[in-house]
């Protein structure tokens, strides 16, 4: 079943000089999402057709606001010269899973488990991979496993924790709070988990692609329509872009 | 194992860089990348479709700048990021699982980027080029003819003065130590060496990709060493112990004829025998042998070491014992020891010392009766050094040819003198991508030995360029070559002249100079250090010295100066002249000479001078009159023997003047990690009926954000016999071109089969 997201979430997040802000202002159906992945194809003499992809795609963001004033995007003039990292959330991803989509299963070869009804291959033993999480926030790590003997460790911004199965199989997660915005490290102790879900509330019992965000960006200088003055403000159509950076 | 480009659907794998230690580099992620890695022949033209010589390799990289602060530049303030070329580092593949495939070292050249961009391009020379420009000293072999070496000697001593090293080095304590890699050259350290005396050698072999001597018996080398100094036998008496090292296979005997004792080494895998057995007197060991296990040292799979005591009473030895182990870190095996009385040998000499290394028999002791041994790095050594097992950086190959006086030019530097040896051979050297030289001979180079790895052109290459040059074919090949032409010294008038000074040379009172000697077009094998006084002199360190250019007035007599040389190399030597007077001193001869009055009188003599300079041509083809595209090739010095020039004459031409052979340039292929310079490729295309066996001559990929280009060139290999028989074996596995030869009876001949549309085969 689909995440259940709060009506009162916004449906993005922007961290501006390491603080949280909530954005709202989108129009309804402006914010277009565009990746790029680096890729090339060979045609071999009798139509064989190889193709080669870069192993990661970076997206870019495209937001319009509507019929707004310059205190609606204020918060995004602060991103756009920040001395700081910018990062972005969309709501949904923080409730669907944080991490990178390849960081949720392992690699062929390896058995496979079904997380809900999507099959996933198994991480192997000793794996480790990175997330970025919100300081102040009970966040979850889940996955399936298919025996009592398989456990993940989480190291987080002011603790560590583990996650041991209960049962043999099915989905289990554990909850740890952050003290600060940074990154965890997730090593798998042994081989079998899979289906791997960060979230920040009750994760899906169906496993969810991961949206890798928090995501660092860069905030581009805001196109700007100026429609008049009404009602003693000045109106402006704006659009903006946003794209992901390392 | 990175995996070559196989599902449709090929997620890269990364390029890395590793350089530690340099910090504008550290956390450089890669944007774009090229290598390119040929090679290149000299003696014999690549583009004549007979590849041949060294691997020669170039590279950018264009990174993006993360490092520290993201501030590389060349005028940084802080000393660790500041960009600067000339160092080193690698590159390496790895993919998603963690898995790595080295891709060469690198040195860093020109570096270049802009303030307004994070890209920085670096473009990079092939690590080995650091020992460009090297001068080279290739050591006097000591062969006067009667031990020539195989060339793949020469190409291992340059390489190893260029950090490619066959075997581990000679350490600091040792005894003896013998390569063994075409030649049966030694190094001793001490002053009273050991003179060889017994060098006998029926072949050379590949034991564990590097060349040995042996397996045919019988193969002995080991030397004599006068009462004045019983190296090995003095450490013994003393209590100390002698260690052997050395790379082994089949049963090799260590022994001591005129001291008695006598080792026996088994390394056997095909009968699981791996025994170390002595004797206190030289017969037939009877002691127990005792068992060890073999192959522990990842880096040398025969490689064995086995530690020697004798105890001494003041009369005789009154017991031998050894033991051995197969790495430097295994446990040693237990000691075998014997108490035999020496003095029951037939052979007891206690004056005299002597170490000899067999494989298989002892001559002339009915002792020895398994499989005959091959051996290799051979070290005798008074301590159990690490060093002994260094791997190895270099696999050589018997190139199948005979060197009577090995030289190498001496303007010549290292790599320009593997090139041209290895090209006059035929043969190759290829530094690989991870970093170890490897040999070809022209076999490998000709595809004999291998179907190649199957090819299907319409599934794996994206094209295939074809040229057909009548220029690339010869109808006439000419091979010169030279034989040594050896002066000796008769013993009488003082040596053979090996040098002699251009001018005459004035050194000023008080000074010491050291002139150095160049040999054009000769070798010195054994140099004595003497001069020669025109007219006859009397031997010893003379030579004539005036005190004005012209040589008139009185001789300067010796006390006045001193003068001695040492030899450098085959073809270097370095004269000191010490004028040990207040005025200035000319090496001049005496004006008043009926002959050769007024010269310049420093002459260079050795015992032993090979020169070069009687040609010999060997034709095949058209003669020079009539021949359009004749190829003529000067193979002097490495060549020298008339059966080898031969040889080398019927290769080339058997394979230049094939017609119909076209060659392909430049074709992009399915990503594969495995093709490397030198791999034998069998080509097939169903829809055009392309069958053919081609070798990779380069190979150059081009990297950019979601692709690796890979891009070859092929030479065609024209058919030789081996793969005659290979399709023969193919067709009929039970049956050999032998068999078939065998089953035609001495009367038929190839004209009657030809011409026999109803042969059965009967």
């Amino acid at each position: 079943m689909a995440t259940e997201i709060p009506a009162s979430c916004p449906p993005f997040y922007i961290l501006v000089n390491e603080t949280w802000m909530p954005f709202d202002r989108i129009d309804r159906d402006t914010s277009a999402v565009a990746t790029t992945r680096p890729r090339s194809s060979i045609t071999s003499l009798d139509g064989h057709r190889y193709e080669q992809r870069a192993r990661m795609a970076r997206r870019s963001w495209g937001w319009s606001l509507g019929w707004e004033d310059p205190t609606s995007v204020a918060i995004l003039r602060a991103a756009i010269d920040s001395p700081t990292d910018v990062w972005l959330a969309s709501s949904e991803a923080l409730a669907g899973n944080m991490l990178a989509n390849a960081d949720c299963f392992g690699n062929i070869g390896n058995a496979v488990t079904d997380c809900g009804g999507i099959p996933l291959p198994e991480h192997t033993a000793g794996a480790v991979i990175t997330a970025r999480v919100r300081g102040g926030e009970a966040t979850t790590m889940s996955c399936w496993v298919n025996s009592t003997s398989m456990a993940l460790s989480i190291t987080y911004p002011g603790g560590t924790t583990s996650l041991t199965p209960a049962s043999a199989s099915g989905q289990h997660s554990v909850t740890f709070t952050p003290s600060a915005d940074g990154d965890i490290e997730v090593t798998m102790d042994a081989a079998g988990v899979t289906g791997l879900m960060l979230t920040e509330g009750t994760p899906s019992t169906q496993w969810v692609g991961g949206e890798a965000m928090p995501c660092k960006v860069v905030v581009d200088d805001l196109d700007d329509t100026l429609l008049g003055i009404y009602s003693g403000a000045y109106r402006h159509d704006y659009s903006v872009q946003i794209r992901e950076v390392d | 194992m990175i995996p070559d480009q196989t599902p449709s659907s090929y997620l890269l794998p990364d390029i890395k860089i590793s350089a530690p230690g340099i910090d504008w580099l550290s956390d450089a992620a890669v944007s774009s990348w090229s290598i390119d890695r040929q090679l290149v022949g000299s003696t014999i033209p690549g583009n004549v479709r007979s590849a041949n010589g060294v691997s020669v390799g170039a590279a950018d990289v264009s990174i993006v700048n993360t490092g520290v602060g993201g501030t590389a530049i060349p005028w940084n303030a802080s000393a660790e990021l500041r960009v600067e070329t000339g160092d080193q580092l690698a590159l390496y593949v790895e993919d998603a699982s963690g898995d790595t495939l080295p891709l060469s070292t690198w040195i860093i050249n020109p570096v270049a980027g802009a303030l307004s961009t994070r890209g920085v391009d670096i473009d990079l020379l092939e690590a080995q080029y650091a020992g460009r420009g090297m001068a080279q000293a290739l050591e006097a072999s000591g062969a006067t003819g009667d031990d020539p070496v195989d060339p793949c000697w020469i190409v291992g001593r340059l390489a190893a003065q260029a950090g490619f090293d066959p075997v581990p080095p000679p350490v600091a304590n040792l005894i003896l130590a013998a390569p063994l890699h075409g030649s049966l050259d030694v190094f001793q350290l001490g002053d009273t060496p050991m003179t060889l005396v017994i060098r006998e050698v029926e072949a050379w072999s590949i034991l564990d990709g590097d060349v040995a001597v042996g397996p045919t018996s019988p193969s002995r080398i080991g030397g004599f060493i006068s009462d004045v100094d019983l190296r090995p036998m003095d450490v013994m008496r003393d209590g100390g112990s002698v260690f052997i090292t050395l790379n082994v296979t089949g049963e090799v005997f260590s022994y001591s004829q005129g001291q008695g004792w006598v080792l026996q080494i088994v390394n056997d895998p095909s009968t699981s025998t791996h025994t170390l057995t002595v004797s206190n007197a030289l017969f037939n060991p009877t002691a127990t042998p005792v068992t060890f296990t073999p192959g522990e040292s990842a880096d040398w799979p025969t490689r064995v070491q086995v530690e020697i005591q004798r105890d001494w009473n003041g009369t005789t030895y009154t017991e031998t014992r050894a033991r051995i182990r197969s790495s430097p870190d295994a446990t040693w095996s237990s000691w075998v020891s014997d108490t035999t009385d020496p003095t029951t040998s037939p052979y007891w000499v206690p004056a005299n010392d002597s170490f000899l290394l067999s494989g298989g028999t002892i001559a002339g002791t009915g002792i020895g009766s398994l499989t005959a041994g091959q051996y290799a790095a051979l070290q005798v050594t008074t301590a159990a050094e690490e060093d002994l097992w260094e791997p190895s950086m270099a696999h050589l190959k018997p190139l199948g040819g005979s060197v009577v006086i090995p030289w190498v030019p001496a303007d010549l530097d290292v790599w320009a003198g593997i090139r041209d040896c290895c090209s006059a051979w035929l043969g190759a050297a290829i530094v690989g991508t991870d970093g170890i030289l490897r040999m070809l001979d022209r076999d490998d180079l000709a595809g004999v030995g291998t179907t190649g790895e199957a090819t299907d052109i319409g599934v794996e290459w994206t094209d295939l360029p074809w040229e057909l040059d009548p220029k690339d074919s010869v109808d006439r090949v000419a091979v010169t070559f030279a034989a040594a032409s050896i002066h000796e010294w008769n013993g009488v008038t003082p040596g053979a002249e090996a040098w002699r000074a251009p001018d005459v040379i004035s050194v000023p009172g008080g000074a010491e100079v050291t002139i150095p000697v160049t040999l054009d077009r000769r070798a010195m094998v054994d140099m004595a250090t003497y001069f020669l006084i025109p007219g006859g002199g009397n031997g010893g360190s003379v030579i004539d010295v005036y005190g004005n250019p012209e040589g008139t007035g009185n001789r300067i007599p010796a006390a006045q100066y001193s003068v001695e040389a040492r030899q450098t190399s085959a073809t270097t030597a370095e004269i000191y002249y010490e004028n040990r007077s207040g005025q200035t001193q000319y090496l001049v001869t005496d004006a008043d000479l009926t002959t050769g009055g007024g010269e310049p009188s420093l002459i260079l003599n050795a015992d032993v001078v090979a020169d070069y300079a009687t040609k010999q041509v060997i034709e095949r083809g058209l003669p020079a009159s009539e021949s359009q595209r004749p190829l003529e090739v000067d193979l002097t010095p490495w060549v020298q023997r008339a059966q080898d020039a031969t040889t080398i004459a019927d290769y080339l031409y058997h394979r230049l003047a094939s017609s119909g052979l076209w060659k392909v340039e430049g074709v992009r292929v399915r990503l594969d990690w495995t093709h490397d310079l030198g791999k034998v490729l069998r080509l097939v295309h169903s829809a055009t009926g392309l069958e053919a066996k081609a070798l990779v001559t380069r190979v150059h990929y081009e990297g950019d954000p979601g692709q690796i280009a890979q891009i070859l060139d092929l030479v065609l290999l024209p058919w030789t016999f081996w793969d005659f028989n290979a399709a023969w074996n193919a067709l009929d596995p039970a049956a050999t071109f032998a068999d078939f030869n065998t089953a035609q009876g001495t009367t038929r001949t190839f004209r009657d089969m030809a011409a026999d549309n109803n042969w059965t085969g009967a």
